[in-house]
């Protein structure tokens, strides 16, 4: 360990990424909060607009907005996830793989998507409406608080599904067997047994799901009618009233609990690490599932399958219908104008997120193996920095960015670094993760071996680490890709109109109310997700284990 | 292990790529933002570049969005000229010195309260009223009349029918919202004070079904059925009706008539051909184009789009754009407060 430290390479690739980690992270954070301290013409006016908050029966009003949704919305995902989980896991259900889509879809799709689809159906022109109308004559129209809820619970129980499960799957099925050798019922071992050993994943699950739900943008925006959120209004005030001050300051009240509950949570995971049981791998096995127990189940599972691959379906369907809901007769015309009039934002998404997730786990798996490997002052700095963006609402990373690098030194606003960047920093904590859980598998004897036969440093992080790490970092990738195509909370604030993404126009589109060219869009990107995936899964095995991220 | 340091290098090259396609303007040519669909826009574009030889590229992006990329642009500007803005905003962009100063000689030509003498900075170049739009065959359908008035719009049989963008996100809102408080203000109210007005906006949220975040997106509604009728400016539905929706509007009385604007940015990259746009835009050929697109010419000399009702017979709003740029936060709290966030009543 020692002569590695001696190294000079060390030494400089670790104060470049100090400073990259400072300059890109900790400065545009700074420097938002340090905007909500300026009034309009950049005075400083202390809190003066957090007291506007606080008087304001409107903002307060947005606030309560955002906890009452993002509760309920919490509430909902996770119970779905849970069944889920516990139906993959547990019982031998069948049609697996179906369910198996439906929950790995809504991750890799942008996550307004399925907002938008919900317009398509019960929007005040969606089919179902104007079946509804036709026949009984009334409707069930989506916009408000029950819009948002729904669209927020398909958005996120796949993530509560993931964390569950793997919970579910590392649990050893012998102490659920010994509770029912014991007389114990079906639903008793569940209660007693079952739903204690997992309930640090569920109480995990939660967590995450209701920090995502805080910080969304996409579904509030396109279904709340006239309710705003905290990251619907700080794009407001930002793009719309131009208060800067205010759309600061509404974002950095934003980032309070999210950053409280991300911190939280991994203490919390850290503490928690006795329920594992034993060092053993688990013994798992799927037991025989009464139908009794198994219908409900299985029928919940279909219904939500059902619901989100008709989300999908009509999505696909809306690209090809002249006027959607209005006249549905079959048409090209919205393809024909994707591709003429914005495919340069295609191309742009390719680009950017292609190079955007390469940078970001380049950086991320640099950033793990200097934590990991090497010892040096400020190693916990080093990891905090690493992990804040994932923190960080996408609304204030993205305002922070254009508030940071919109003036000298660097002014980077206007220009597609900034939106490279922004991908960059954003998901640079999934490499980061993957490439420390790797790290962690890999015995350092060899990079010890390596150097003990005189390898300099980088001949050893060269032929040692970097091909060790080779599955963290396709993985990575992966996912920071996916997650940078149909990044759009961030991304609104940076788009310029000659560096337009696919993720913005689709969003603009919905909003300006043109569905048709925006189902034509989202297909196109559901379809360019889904190749990239398969044919990575197929060139390298990787798994789904990425998607645990 | 090669792949990775090939990923490295690609990486690289993809920067480089990156750093030389970014800054390519200047020369012969103008960049204009403008809320304007890039597909009108490009008409003028044609026309422009026949008549001046500059050619001019433009960029569709709403008009808040403008602003705030004007402001991050201030140190490095991008864009040539701001086209179609109200003077209420330019007002507040020309203190944060984003606009250049300049009065296009053609300004000679044009009708006397689109020429803003006082205004060293911006010109009006185009207008259209703010009008009440509705579905012709919804409102058949539904067996009623179309609303005349401002005040027929209260009445109890279009409730949860009307639509209108947020004033706090679209231009097109906040006209609606200062022409209603300034119009039933009384005397001796000042400030943002207007009993009648606020009380008029409050009984039209009982009405109201949704505000959009969009300026353009309630004429589309519109047009489309979703909504039976909608605030929105006059040439959306200019647009939509000649598409062939059944789209129409009615004038109200007295109607917000503010021209739309054009400004040159501060420290423009070609100033020239910003000064040349500035006086294409007034001329009877520019001005001729506008009118089919749906706009009002600023000229006299130029007849209104066809089947419009003309200027002459329109009685227009006396709209003190100062105001509403002084007092828009208020405004929009108040509106936020007492308008949008009041209970429904019966």
């Amino acid at each position: 360990m020692k002569q590695l430290r001696k190294e000079p390479v060390v030494l400089i690739v670790t104060l470049l990424t100090f400073g990259i980690l400072f300059y890109f992270v900790a400065y545009p954070l700074y420097a938002v909060f340090r905007e909500s301290l300026m009034s309009e013409t950049g005075k400083f006016i202390g809190l003066a607009n957090y007291a506007n908050f606080i008087k304001s029966e409107y903002f307060r009003l947005v606030f309560y907005n955002t906890l009452f949704i993002s509760v309920i919305a919490t509430v909902g995902a996770v119970f779905v996830g849970m069944v889920f989980a516990f139906g993959m896991t547990r019982t031998d259900l069948p049609w697996k793989s179906l369910f198996l889509v439906t929950a790995i879809l809504p991750m890799i799709t942008p996550p307004f998507i399925n907002a938008f689809a919900l317009i398509l159906l019960m929007g005040r022109n969606g089919v179902i409406n104007v079946f509804l109308d036709r026949w009984l004559g009334f409707k069930l129209v989506i916009y408000g608080y029950h819009g948002v809820i729904i669209s927020e619970i398909l958005t996120t129980f796949p993530l509560a599904y993931l964390i569950i499960s793997a919970a579910l799957s590392n649990l050893d099925s012998t102490l659920e067997d010994s509770a029912q050798d014991l007389g114990a019922n079906y639903l008793t071992v569940l209660r007693t047994v079952t739903l204690p050993l997992i309930t640090p994943a569920i109480m995990a699950a939660t967590l995450m799901v209701f920090m995502t739900n805080l910080s969304a943008f996409g579904a509030p925006a396109l279904l709340g009618g006239g309710i705003s959120v905290l990251a619907v209004e700080s794009v407001i005030q930002t793009l719309g009233v131009l208060d800067w001050g205010m759309g600061t300051t509404l974002s950095v009240i934003l980032l309070i609990p999210s950053f409280l509950l991300f911190y939280f949570q991994n203490w919390y995971k850290s503490k928690r690490s006795y329920v594992t049981v034993t060092g053993a791998p688990a013994h798992t096995e799927v037991r025989k599932t009464p139908w009794r127990i198994k219908g409900p189940i299985f029928g919940f599972c279909l219904l939500l399958s059902g619901i989100v691959l008709v989300t999908y379906l009509v999505i696909f369907l809306g690209g090809f219908s002249k006027v959607w809901g209005v006249d549905s007769s079959f048409t090209l015309k919205h393809y024909r104008l994707v591709f003429t009039n914005t495919m340069r934002s295609i191309t742009n998404s390719l680009l950017l997120s292609s190079i955007g997730a390469l940078f970001a786990t380049l950086l991320g798996v640099m950033i793990a193996y200097l934590i990991v490997r090497q010892s040096f002052l400020g190693k916990k700095v080093m990891d905090f920095l690493g992990t804040l963006p994932y923190a960080v609402p996408g609304t204030m990373m993205g305002l922070g960015f254009v508030v940071a690098f919109n003036k000298a030194p660097l002014i980077l606003t206007g220009t597609a670094f900034i939106i490279v960047l922004d991908y960059c920093i954003r998901r640079m904590p999934f490499g980061l993760r993957s490439g420390v859980s790797t790290l962690r598998q890999i015995d350092v004897a060899m990079e010890e071996a390596s150097a003990d036969l005189g390898a300099p440093w980088v001949t050893t992080f060269r032929k040692i680490v970097l091909p060790l790490m080779k599955p963290a970092f396709i993985a990575g990738i992966t996912f920071a890709f996916i997650r940078a195509i149909t990044e759009l909370t961030s991304t609104i604030f940076l788009v310029t109109p000659k560096w337009r993404v696919m993720a913005v126009d689709i969003y603009n589109m919905v909003e300006s109310g043109a569905l048709g060219g925006a189902a034509a869009m989202s297909t196109l990107l559901v379809a360019i997700v889904v190749i990239v995936l398969v044919g990575i899964y197929r060139a390298t095995g990787a798994t789904a284990s990425m998607f645990r991220m | 292990m090669k792949k990775v340091s090939f990923l490295i290098r690609m990486g690289f090259a993809c920067l480089i790529i990156l750093a030389l396609a970014a800054p390519s303007f200047a020369g012969g040519k103008i960049l204009v933002y403008s809320p304007w669909k890039d597909e009108i826009m490009r008409q003028f574009g044609e026309v422009f570049e026949k008549e001046t030889g500059v050619k001019m590229e433009s960029i569709n992006i709403s008009t808040g969005e403008i602003f705030a990329r004007l402001k991050v642009e201030k140190a490095r500007p991008q864009a040539d000229i701001w086209h179609s803005v109200r003077a209420e905003l330019l007002d507040k962009a020309r203190e944060e010195g984003v606009l250049a100063s300049y009065k296009p000689a053609n300004a000679k030509d044009v009708l006397p309260p689109y020429v803003y003498p006082n205004e060293p900075t911006f010109t009006g170049t185009t207008m259209y009223p703010l009008v009440i739009a509705y579905n012709v065959n919804t409102l058949k359908k539904m067996g009623l009349e179309p609303p005349k008035a401002y005040q027929d719009l209260l009445d109890a049989k279009w409730k949860d029918k009307v639509v209108m963008p947020h004033p706090a996100a679209s231009g097109t809102g906040y006209a609606f919202l200062v022409t209603m408080v300034q119009l039933y203000r009384e005397s001796g109210e000042t400030g943002i004070q207007s009993k009648k007005g606020w009380d008029y906006l409050i009984k039209l949220n009982n009405n109201m079904s949704q505000y959009t975040r969009s300026g353009s997106a309630p004429a589309k509604l519109v047009a489309t059925g979703e909504f039976p009728i909608c605030i929105t400016f006059y040439d959306r539905v200019f647009q939509l009706a000649s598409e062939g929706y059944p789209i129409a509007c009615t004038i109200p009385s007295p109607t917000f008539a503010e021209p739309s604007c054009s400004a040159i940015v501060a420290g423009a990259p070609n100033m020239d051909g910003a000064k040349k746009f500035m006086e294409f835009i007034l001329s009877p050929k520019a001005q001729d184009l506008a009118v089919k697109l749906g706009n009002y010419s600023v000229r006299p000399d130029v007849d209104p789009p066809q089947g419009a009702v003309p200027l002459k017979e329109m009685k227009i709003f006396q709209d003190d754009y100062k105001w509403g740029s002084k007092f828009k936060k208020e405004l929009l709290n108040e509106f936020n407060t007492k308008v949008a966030m009041g209970k429904k009543t019966k």
